[in-house]
């Protein structure tokens, strides 16, 4: 695997998607650099969130899928392929983090929601545990907002907040690449420009694959553009 | 790492449970295998008589357990023929008809029916037929009516809650489909609901007829008997093939009567066996029509 | 016009199909009614005698004259008690390996064999136990083997499929998003089991703890074949012991008008009222699991 000489962040090679007899997507074949915003967009249907759910491979819980070709990633400056399960999930999902269409907080306190993902991972040391807490909520700008009540439940927060919520949750653990599923379409504008700005100033930290179908966002973020189009992907812009 | 050591702790936990529980239940039907099988023949059923002439009724079985199927035969039929046709009109009443607070109160009561223990409907049955012995003929006492209506009672609230869960489990615009073009209630019933609710009132009533073959502790106080022959009428006593098993754990004489229990053991273990796969298959086919 | 459509309407209904079914559902609730108030006249010439306390917690000795059904209570509750404690682990291990842990393939098998336990006679269970387990506790560990160990052992085994089964729907039914969610953080299997799933299905859990309670209460023939029988309140595993259930099941013999015969009558009574319990126990539990994000 290491005779690949790129600074790709993300590289997908003839990827094939089956979902039982379907074929979904065709034979893909591009790549996505680091420290950017790309965007993959496209009418409804056609398999964008299908696509994006390959990075951390959240598609295996659908028994009828079927997966062929590669996707290798370069994480911790080793270039990783997920198809040959070269990566314990649990561990690229700490890696790849990603957030939802529709924010998904669980139903715990607002300071156990950031802390999760490192409970998950083993980490016992409450300041650092607490330290965390604070610079994610902070980088989502919630810090502010929360931090009288970080004990109540997350889930009477709302839904701009719990998207960034869920956002920081989702940082907490440094993740390379953030995977977006169109992070913005249940939140009134006010909410999303927010979310927009987080991501633009996450970008540098962080490779972010974007799944949108809002022309005017993809265009005010968006370095690179991709589409899916007749069961394949082609660069825009 | 106590979050780590957690974790590991239910992970070993779980399995263990598991290898318990299996192999308990393993040890307990296979020894029930082991002793049984041997004792599986023609005798075991029909005894020294031909089985031709008891099955045309001219001889009788003294020493089979023919007579105890029979009579299991003979609830089954009773008991179903009273619990299917009221169970599945109430389970109609609850899923369709009834308001709010009818459903909420029936509902409560045939909980409560469904909880009651099987020995304590015995005891209505016992004591519902002395009530009629004392007050009405003193030649009427437990029998296979008595029995048959009390384990009627004991299946109804089962019959209830699988009609009743099949039809309200319909979605919800198939239940509106033919209202919205003006059927009446009871057509909607007879035509689009009840046909497509049939495989899981099926299955229910397979499930019922396991219950009544398996139940000893009705019976055991509305007129099973030990020896009673084929029951010539309703009010006459019976025998059954679960009462035959619990009367030999108890009274058995010799070895080979002790071998004639394993082997009805297997008898009755395979009746209600094939019952629930039946009703299995019918339940399948069920979900594979509606995917 | 509306109205008058309205009532012609009524009427047909009134007059078909739709008055058998009050009339069936209306029967129901009077058999379930006439049950308890059958055992309670029936009782009545007991309850005239004796003094409550003395009938549900005395001893029982009818050449005293006494019958209280106390020893039968205390038997009930020793046999099904341990029977429900030593089933609930089993009950837990089971679902949790079902619904997370296990392999697809194991899962479904496991759970096949989960409920085809359901549908073994509960005499057979008692038959095979008598001639397997009581001479085994017998050599092992002393007394005469027909003992509460014995009963509620087999017991337990009897409950623990219905007790896993109500377990598996309630960790099943937990929200899908809040599984979503954590598998996209990285949980393993049984991360999102223990944090996520468990906390979220602890009213269902609850329910169907109650539930197995009240078919441990209820059973006849396990304690009848297994437990000895005896009208002794039990004070360890090894003595024997009688339920309520049995109680009833062995004194029907006895001459009907007598007093004795009369105490089966409590003992359904009792029966009845624990299992009531139980079902209000149950609804209550059920109120609390509606409100779930």
């Amino acid at each position: 695997m290491n005779n690949i000489h790129t600074d790709d962040k993300v590289i997908v090679r003839k990827l094939q998607f089956y979902y039982g007899e379907n074929l979904i997507l065709k034979d893909i074949n591009v790549c996505f650099a680091g420290q950017s915003i790309t965007a993959i967009t496209g009418p409804s249907g056609q398999g964008k969130s299908t696509f994006l759910s390959l990075f951390n491979m959240l598609w295996n819980d659908l028994s009828l899928a079927r997966v062929s070709g590669d996707i290798i990633l370069h994480l911790d400056n080793r270039h990783i392929s997920l198809l040959k399960h070269e990566l314990p999930l649990p561990a690229l999902r700490r890696k790849v983090g990603m957030i939802f269409q529709e924010p998904n907080p669980l139903p715990m306190s607002i300071a156990r929601n950031v802390s999760f993902p490192m409970k998950l991972a083993g980490i016992q040391d409450k300041k650092y545990i607490n330290h965390k807490i604070k610079t994610a909520l902070q980088q989502t700008f919630l810090w502010e907002e929360v931090k009288d009540r970080m004990n109540k439940s997350a889930m009477e927060l709302s839904g701009g907040q719990k998207q960034r919520l869920c956002l920081a949750r989702a940082l907490v653990l440094e993740p390379e690449i953030l995977l977006c599923d169109e992070p913005t379409s249940s939140l009134d504008t006010t909410a999303a420009r927010v979310i927009e700005d987080l991501l633009l100033q996450l970008k540098t930290h962080c490779t972010i694959l974007l799944v949108s179908h809002n022309q005017n966002q993809v265009k005010r973020i968006a370095d690179r553009v991709f589409k899916i189009k007749n069961k394949n992907l082609f660069q825009i812009q | 790492m106590t979050g780590n050591s957690l974790e590991k702790t239910v992970l070993v936990f779980s399995w263990t449970m598991v290898f318990i529980l299996s192999s308990s239940v393993l040890f307990l039907l296979g020894h029930l295998f082991i002793k049984g099988i041997p004792g599986l023949d023609i005798n075991l059923i029909f005894g020294t008589a031909d089985p031709l002439q008891v099955l045309l009724g001219r001889q009788r079985v003294f020493d089979g357990i023919f007579a105890a199927i029979i009579g299991t035969l003979c609830l089954i039929i009773i008991a179903t023929g009273i619990a299917v046709p009221m169970g599945i009109c109430t389970g109609i009443y609850l899923a369709e008809y009834a308001g709010n607070f009818s459903k909420k109160a029936l509902g409560f009561f045939f909980d409560i029916l469904t909880g009651i223990p099987s020995i304590v409907i015995g005891l209505f049955g016992f004591s519902a037929a002395v009530f009629i012995h004392q007050h009405f003929s003193e030649n009427f006492g437990p029998c296979l009516l008595i029995s048959g209506m009390s384990l009627a009672f004991l299946i109804m609230p089962y019959m209830i809650h699988y009609t009743r869960v099949s039809l309200e489990s319909l979605p919800i615009d198939l239940r509106r489909t033919a209202l919205a073009f003006g059927a009446t209630r009871l057509q909607n019933l007879r035509y689009v609901l009840i046909p497509h609710t049939m495989s899981g009132i099926v299955s229910g009533i397979i499930l019922s007829i396991g219950r009544c073959a398996e139940d000893t502790a009705v019976i055991l106080l509305t007129g099973v008997v030990v020896t009673a022959g084929i029951p010539t009428s309703l009010l006459s006593q019976y025998e059954a093939l679960p009462f035959y098993i619990y009367y030999l754990s108890n009274q058995y004489t010799d070895q080979a009567e002790l071998s004639k229990g394993y082997s009805a053991c297997l008898i009755l273990l395979t009746i209600c066996a094939i019952l629930f796969l039946v009703a299995l298959i019918i339940k399948k086919k069920y979900t594979l029509k509606h995917e | 016009m509306y109205r008058k459509m309205d009532l012609s309407l009524l009427i047909k209904k009134l007059s078909c199909m739709g008055n058998i079914f009050r009339l069936c559902a209306g029967l129901s609730t009077v058999i379930t009614i006439s049950v308890f108030v059958f055992m309670l006249i029936l009782g009545l010439p007991l309850f005239r005698d004796t003094s409550v306390l003395s009938l549900w917690a005395g001893p029982w000795a009818p050449q005293e004259k006494l019958y209280g059904i106390g020893p039968m209570i205390a038997g009930t509750i020793g046999i099904a008690g341990f029977a429900t404690l030593l089933a609930l682990p089993l009950s837990l291990g089971s679902a949790f390996v079902i619904t997370t842990l296990g392999h697809p393939g194991l899962q479904t098998g496991l759970k096949a064999f989960i409920r085809f336990m359901t549908g073994i006679p509960t005499v057979i269970y008692g038959f095979s136990a008598i001639f397997l387990l009581v001479p085994l506790i017998r050599e092992g560990l002393g007394g005469a083997g027909f003992c509460v160990l014995a009963a509620g052992s087999v017991l337990a085994v009897l409950v623990t499929p219905v007790m896993t089964l109500f377990f598996i729907d309630s960790l099943l039914g937990v929200n899908p998003v809040h599984i979503q969610a954590a598998r996209a953080l990285g949980a393993s299997r049984i991360q999102r089991l223990l944090y996520v799933m468990i906390p979220q299905a602890l009213p269902g859990l609850a329910t169907g703890f109650v539930l197995a309670t009240g078919r441990a209460i209820g059973d006849t023939l396990i304690a009848l074949m297994l437990a000895g029988n005896a009208i002794i309140i039990p004070e360890t595993l090894l003595d024997p012991a009688r339920t309520l259930t049995g109680h009833i099941a062995l004194i029907k013999a006895a001459d009907y008008d007598s007093l004795e015969f009369r105490s089966i009558f409590a003992c359904g009574i009792a029966l009845y009222l624990f299992s009531a319990f139980s079902v209000i126990i149950v609804r209550i539990f059920e109120k609390k699991q509606r409100p779930a994000i």
